[in-house]
Order: C-alpha cells, then structure tokens, then sequence
C-alpha cells in the first residue's frame, strides 16, 4: 500500500486479478473492509472488465488524442491482426477490452432446447484462436467443457443424457489468441424442453 | 507468474527516439483507447467533460517517459487491461478534483456502519427465528427485553464477525455495507460466477448462525 492510507494502483489491480500472494492479499482484504474508497475502486474495476464497450465516435478519439498531443487516429483495428468481416449475429457482437470482436451466435440467449439435438455456435475472434467451452447448471457447477479450435460444438450426447427437462444451464465461451489476449461471449442461457 | 508485456506495451517503452515512440503510442492508443474512454465514460458528465477526462488520462500515462506504464511493467501481478481501468478510474477522480474541488466527508460513515450492523443483525434474527411463529413487530418491540435481547445479539455478531478471515469479511462488506449485486461482488473477487457468490454467502450465514448459537444467542425473542 501507499505511504497514506489507500491500497496503491499496482496492488489493487493484482488483487483483482488474483495476482497477490497470501500474505498481501489478507493484507489488502483487511484494508478493504475498513476502507470504501478502495472498495469501491475494485468493485468499480470488475464492473468496468465485464461491461462490453461500445464503439466511440471516431471524432470523439481525434478530439482525445489531439488534445493530449497523440498522433492522428487512423483506424481502431489493431494493425497486426489480419483483415476480417466477423459474420452479421442476431446477437450484439461484444468488443471486449483486448479489442477482440467475438460474440455467439446460437442458440440464442433463453433459448428452449432439445439436448439431443443442441449445438453451440460462435463468431471468430481470430486466426489461430483456441476456445473454450462451458456449460454450467443454475447452482455454478460445470456440467461439460472442452477446448476446441471450431467455431461450432455439438452437446455431446453423454452430456445431454444428464440434463434435466425444464431446468436452466448456463454456457459461454472463452477464446484465446497466441498473443495471449482472451474475451469471453458471457454466460448465455438456455433452458431445456420436456420431452 | 507474471502477466506478459503485451507487444504494443514493450514497443512503446523501447522506442528509442520520438518517431518511433509516437508510433508506437498510436499503436498502444488503437489497442486500449476504447477501454480508456469506457472508463473516462463511466464517470458522467457531458460529451466536452467525457473528452477532457479522456484526454487528461492520455496526457498523464505519457508523461514523464510513460512512468506510469513502466511501473506496471516492471510489476505485472495483474493483466494490462486491469491496471489500466485502475489509474484510469484514479486519473479520472484527480480530473474531477482538479475541476470541481475535493468531496468533503461527511459523518454519514459512522451512521452507515450502524445501519450496516443493524441489517446484518436484522437478518440473523430472521434466519434464527425462521421456524418460529414470529408476533408482530409492533408487539414484538414493546416487550421491555427485546431491545436488551438486540443489543446482545449485536455485540455477539460483532465478535463473531470480527473471528472471520479477511476475505469472508470482505464478502460480508460488500453485500450489507454497500449492498453490492452478486456480479458485481464476483467480479471484484475474481469468482467465476455470481453462483459463486450466493453459495459462498450461504456458507457463511450458516457458519454465523452455528457461532451466534455458540456463544448463546440462540433465539431472538426470550
């Protein structure tokens, strides 16, 4: 922590990311309890990291970068990706913090389903990218997930045998670059149909 | 283990002259500007003062040779993206400071922490009266030892709070003191799911409830 009273930039963004070992992390708990300011700096950071962005206004980063004396904006894409057009989605796509466009696209969020016949479907988040699928029941326990470089994955049908008619499961898919930048689609539901 | 410096990062703190570096600056900008003004965003206010914020967050990671971010690199217990929405949420309250004044504080602390006690307290003798035919409240609070029977249970939850690790107590805070939503509370924890939450809570209330009946709190009403 800081010479004050406040847990400093660099150990609260570890704390978040679990990235403290035992003793700092009982330390920087201990702090938080007594402190709202710092509390409400994490809870404030987890919000912000799942919320998805929204495209800006491109006159909104000239006027940022000008006023700051950055260079000229030309592009949001990042340069070192290559050239995409992700599929149009019935879902919104996310942009996450890494800049990565990926986004689901069936079955579609609430959806009713026939395990048997359930399969997942996603957008690319890009060349080389490693997915990774969960599904999970209401209570949070991982019923199925597995690593695939497809951007589609049939329920498995010993999987399917195990969920229950008109109960809720819980998927989302995590996707993960060679360059170590990640974004997830966020948990989706879908609910299955009585036979 | 340490997160890794992303390329865009360690292309900006090893450009060697200002070509290179305002290269590389717009380069790092492309990648992170969209998070930044997410969280230069998050703070209100109009278009003009979105901007300023958004513009005076760039201008203090620049100076000074990119310090800030150096500091990161050289620390990297948490990813980029993390950090960054940290010292953006800082740099955005000293834009605020500077603009509109330090708040001052106010003694609602002290109120909030008693309000805080009191809806705990309030929800263990809900769960310890749970079987029981409660009489109204009205009744209730006209018995002349209920009010005693509370004050009990208060400073009995309050040494049974305070034997609690840091964490679960971190938990407790943020679900009765700022009343935090279970996403929101996983999200500052790093727990998977909201599930996760309720469950560890659940947990919890339990293990309360087994150290209020301990240490002889064992029904709210005599």
């Amino acid at each position: 922590m800081n010479g004050e009273t406040h847990v400093d930039d660099l150990e609260l963004a570890a704390f978040v990311d679990g990235g403290l070992d035992a003793d700092a992390r009982r330390r920087v708990e201990a702090h938080l309890v007594e402190c709202a300011d710092c509390r409400g700096m994490v809870t404030t950071t987890g919000r912000l990291l799942a919320a998805p962005l929204r495209r800006p206004r491109r006159r909104n980063l000239l006027l940022g970068a000008m006023a700051a004396a950055a260079v000229l904006l030309v592009t949001l894409v990042p340069r070192n990706e290559p050239s995409r057009s992700p599929p149009r989605t019935r879902e919104a796509e996310v942009v996450g913090p890494t800049g990565i466009e990926f986004a689901p696209e069936a079955p579609p969020d609430r959806a009713l389903v026939r395990p048997d016949t359930l399969a997942f479907y996603w957008t690319s988040a890009g060349e080389q990218a490693t997915y990774q699928i969960t599904v999970s029941s209401e209570a949070g326990a991982i019923v199925w997930t597995e690593s695939t470089r497809r951007l589609d994955l049939p329920l498995p049908p010993a999987v399917a045998e195990r969920l229950e008619s008109g109960r809720d499961y819980y998927w989302q898919v995590d996707a993960l670059l060679p360059d170590l930048r990640s974004a997830s689609t966020g948990l989706r539901r879908f609910t299955v149909n009585a036979p | 283990m340490p997160h890794f410096v992303p390329p865009e990062l360690s292309r900006l703190l090893d450009a060697s002259d200002a070509q290179s570096r305002d290269d590389a600056w717009a380069t790092f900008l492309e990648c992170h500007s969209r998070l930044l003004l997410h969280v230069a965003r998050s703070f209100g206010g109009d278009h003009d003062a979105v901007m300023d914020r958004y513009a005076y967050i760039l201008e203090r990671l620049r100076t000074d040779d990119c310090r800030r971010l150096r500091s990161w690199a050289g620390d990297r217990r948490s990813k980029l993206t993390t950090w960054l929405v940290v010292v953006a949420q800082r740099l955005s309250l000293d834009e605020n400071r500077r603009r509109y004044g330090r708040p001052r504080g106010t003694t609602a602390d002290a109120v909030q922490t008693r309000q805080t006690r009191r809806r705990l307290s309030d929800l263990m003798v809900d769960q310890l009266d749970h079987d029981r035919t409660a009489s109204p409240p009205e009744e209730s609070n006209a018995l002349p030892d209920a009010a005693v029977r509370h004050a009990e249970l208060s400073r009995t939850l309050a040494r049974c709070l305070a034997e609690l690790d840091t964490a679960d107590q971190l938990l407790l805070t943020l679900r009765f003191e700022d009343s935090r939503s279970a996403a929101e509370i996983a999200a500052a924890l790093n727990l998977p799911t909201p599930f996760h939450v309720y469950r560890r809570l659940d947990r919890l209330l339990i293990r309360l409830r087994q150290e209020l009946n301990r240490h002889g709190v064992e029904d709210p009403v005599p």
